[in-house]
């Protein structure tokens, strides 16, 4: 086809005009590659996108598909952030004292029955209660669901949240010296960004819920991992599912793909953030089972 | 020509922009974690049979194995299944409407019919095994034989389930030997896996114990004082040649060694005991272990290359492991003065063992071959001793004496869970030392 071409602009003119149009192609191609690489550095919004996996503003405490299973611990404890949501309940369960009797063999994990994680409210003090209403609602929704579920994932939720809700104000503290409108359009950016991260752990915790695994039919120190994709759209409804990693336990995977297709439809997109689906990455491992 | 070269550039552009975009998209992608499981069993729907026919014979089917299929399924530590409102109209796929079972949390049903031939007698059974996220047969077996064998099919099609789901038989068709004496004298018995069925097998009038299941389950060695004295019974299940092996004065706690007509035993030969290995008709083919104080309670890997065994060689009973490809001899347990009866798991994982101690008494616990993981299975329930693994590895059978004082045999999870008796506490005498078949 190329050299079709080539031969056409010959036969039109007599001479030959492969250069300048070859140089005029590859001008534009720089400007627009130019264009484009500006634009991913200085965040020119481009509209709605498909998807809402633009570079969040928050410092969310999730882990990339490379980090180690073991960094998640790591992650620093969040500080009392002064909002209308109180995690002391969360912090203090994982700082709980031994329990009185201890066991005979050091190091023998002994059945116990599971104590009970209380979360409390503080009443509302700041000028940040407005924007983290939504917040507010969301927390105290998953809070009313997991009554009488299994507390340490929701400890783990609202650890998560907090995290990423202490970082979005040091975000924010950051760019004080910037112009009130750059300020308020990184605000409008960041709160959107963290209604699609709060909407996300809800997600992640609706499948959790429906996530059936025996432990008896696991080997646990088999180190499983597997990484889920499935983009959610507006009214809930799953679009797409596939497996960025399998573990190599058939039935471990099978398990967690059953797990999103039970969860479905998943609650709808929260309102404001106006994009057409939600991707979700998922990383599925045995750790709570050890 | 300039067309040409529009359509040559903006396509150049799109395919540019697209891969940026993808790039963008994955490199930004952030991972939540999932990690703990909020349902432990697998919602499983198993309805009321459907008569293919109606007469009174299948009436009479129906009325007593109608949830015998869903009991085999509950018994395990893999399912819930759980009654349901949805009446279930007809058995093949096409015509049943997957949506309910999937609002109310199944994953998997199973339906089934069933037909009962007059004129020859025969039963005959539909089953089917549906996944119902995705509406599609998993599996989907006909039987036939006589209608008092309902539950024989019933049973098989249950391990053909495990089959499929877990790729492992299960134990549905698995049996366990053990003590009980109930006559006044110690003999052995089997039973079925969920404790029914129960056959006395030896009628010795003496001591018989410590029953192991040969890998075919047709040998049962055991030891016995039928003469006066220990020695090793290894006894058909098929109605063919029996064994006994005699050697010294002490000849006890014989172990199938997997996949081998052959067994490991402890014989006082000179000094001991010690550990040898046997063939059944009585030849030492060699020494498993042989040193200072006391080697017994053999128990191998499922590859059998390695073998845990007690040993007091430490000062106390203690469980060690010897692996015979580096000939070496490991210490496993170092908690607790009184460490014994070690019963290694099908999967390999774990060991399986009782645990003594001032605080907590009698216990069972597990520890990994590498010594990590110690885990107490039991707490507070009388003596919990002889732990033996059933063959999917998923259930443990020991014995308790936790109601009354009277031994009694139990089974849960691997990792403690649903401990519930096994055997009907109306059988008398102590049941213990309970060998769960391959």
């Amino acid at each position: 086809m190329a050299d079709k071409n080539r031969k056409d602009f010959k036969n039109n003119s007599g001479k030959t005009e492969k250069e300048p149009a070859f140089l005029l192609f590859v001008i534009l191609s720089v400007i627009f590659h130019v264009l484009i690489f500006s634009a991913g550095f200085i965040n020119i919004n481009f509209g709605k996108s498909d998807f809402d996996i633009q570079k969040s503003s928050l410092n969310v405490t999730v882990v990339d598909s490379s980090e180690n299973i073991n960094k998640k611990n790591k992650v620093s404890s969040p500080k009392p952030s002064g909002k209308n949501v109180d995690i002391e309940a969360a912090k203090n369960n994982n700082n709980s004292e031994p329990d009185e009797k201890k066991p005979a063999y050091t190091g023998v994990k002994k059945r116990l029955p599971k104590k009970e994680i209380k979360v409390s409210e503080k009443p509302a003090k700041t000028k940040k209660e407005t924007k983290t209403s939504d917040l507010a609602k969301d927390l105290a929704s998953i809070k009313k669901e997991v009554k009488s579920n299994d507390k340490s994932s929701f400890d783990r939720v609202l650890k998560d949240i907090d995290s990423f809700k202490k970082d979005i104000v040091s975000d924010k503290k950051g760019n004080s010296d910037s112009s009130d409108n750059m300020f308020s359009d990184l605000q409008k950016g960041a709160e959107k960004s963290e209604k699609i991260d709060i909407y996300r752990y809800k997600i992640a915790y609706e499948v959790e819920k429906k996530w059936a695994l025996p432990q008896e039919l696991i080997n646990t120190g088999e180190p499983l991992e597997t990484l889920i994709v499935f983009s959610v759209l507006p009214d809930g409804i799953i679009h797409n599912i596939w497996f960025d990693k399998k573990s190599g336990n058939e039935y471990f995977d099978n398990s967690v793909y059953r797990a999103v297709k039970k969860a479905e439809p998943l609650p709808p997109h929260p309102e404001g953030i106006e994009i057409k689906s939600v991707i979700m990455g998922l990383r599925f491992t045995p750790e709570g089972l050890r | 020509m300039k067309i040409k070269k529009v359509i040559v550039f903006c396509l150049f552009f799109l395919i540019f922009f697209s891969g940026h975009t993808i790039a963008q998209d994955y490199s930004n992608l952030k991972f939540i974690d999932v990690n703990n499981p909020f349902i432990n069993k697998i919602p499983i729907a198993v309805p009321d049979f459907i008569p293919l026919e109606k007469n009174e014979k299948i009436q009479e089917i129906l009325d007593n194995g109608n949830n015998y299929l869903g009991y085999l399924f509950d018994f395990t530590s893999y399912f819930r299944v759980s009654d349901s409102e949805i009446k279930l109209k007809d058995i093949v796929g096409t015509k049943i409407d997957f949506s309910g079972w999937k609002k109310n949390g199944y994953e998997l049903l199973i339906t089934s019919g069933v037909f009962y031939d007059k004129s020859t007698g025969f039963l005959e059974m539909e089953i089917r095994l549906f996944d119902v996220l995705n509406q599609e047969l998993i599996l989907g077996k006909r039987y036939t034989g006589k209608a008092k064998d309902y539950k024989k099919m019933l049973k098989r099609f249950a391990s053909e389930v495990m089959e499929k789901l877990f790729k492992n038989t299960g134990l549905f068709e698995s049996q366990i030997a053990f003590v009980s004496d109930k006559t006044g004298n110690k003999e052995l018995y089997i039973c079925d896996f969920d404790g029914t069925n129960i056959k006395k097998i030896t009628d010795n009038k003496s001591i018989s114990m410590s029953p192991s299941w040969s890998y075919d389950n047709n040998y049962l060695a055991y030891t016995g004082y039928k003469r006066n004295l220990p020695e090793i019974y290894i006894k058909s299940l098929k109605g063919r040649k029996n064994y006994i092996v005699s050697k010294g004065r002490l000849s006890i706690t014989p172990a199938w060694i997997p996949g081998k007509f052959s067994l490991a035993a402890v014989f006082s030969i000179d000094g001991g005991p010690d550990i040898y290995i046997i063939s059944p008709n009585g030849e030492i083919l060699s020494t498993a272990v042989r040193g200072y104080g006391i080697d017994v309670s053999p128990a191998f890997s499922p590859d059998g290359n390695k073998m845990a065994f007690v040993s007091g060689r430490g000062g106390s009973p203690q469980i060690y492991i010897k692996d015979f490809s580096s000939n070496t001899i490991k210490r496993l347990t170092f908690e607790g003065n009184y460490n014994t009866s070690p019963s290694w798991s099908p999967t390999g994982e774990y060991i399986a063992f009782v645990g003594m101690t001032k605080e907590d008494g009698i216990n069972v616990y597990t520890i990994r071959p590498d010594g990590s993981g110690l885990n107490m299975l039991t707490s507070n329930s009388g003596d919990n001793e002889d732990p033996s693994w059933s063959p999917d590895g998923s259930l443990i059978v020991f014995s308790s004496s936790r109601i009354k004082g009277k031994k009694n045999l139990f089974i849960m999870t691997r990792s403690g869970d649903d401990q519930r008796q096994l055997i009907n506490g109306n059988m008398a005498g102590n049941q213990s030392e309970p060998a769960w078949s391959h």
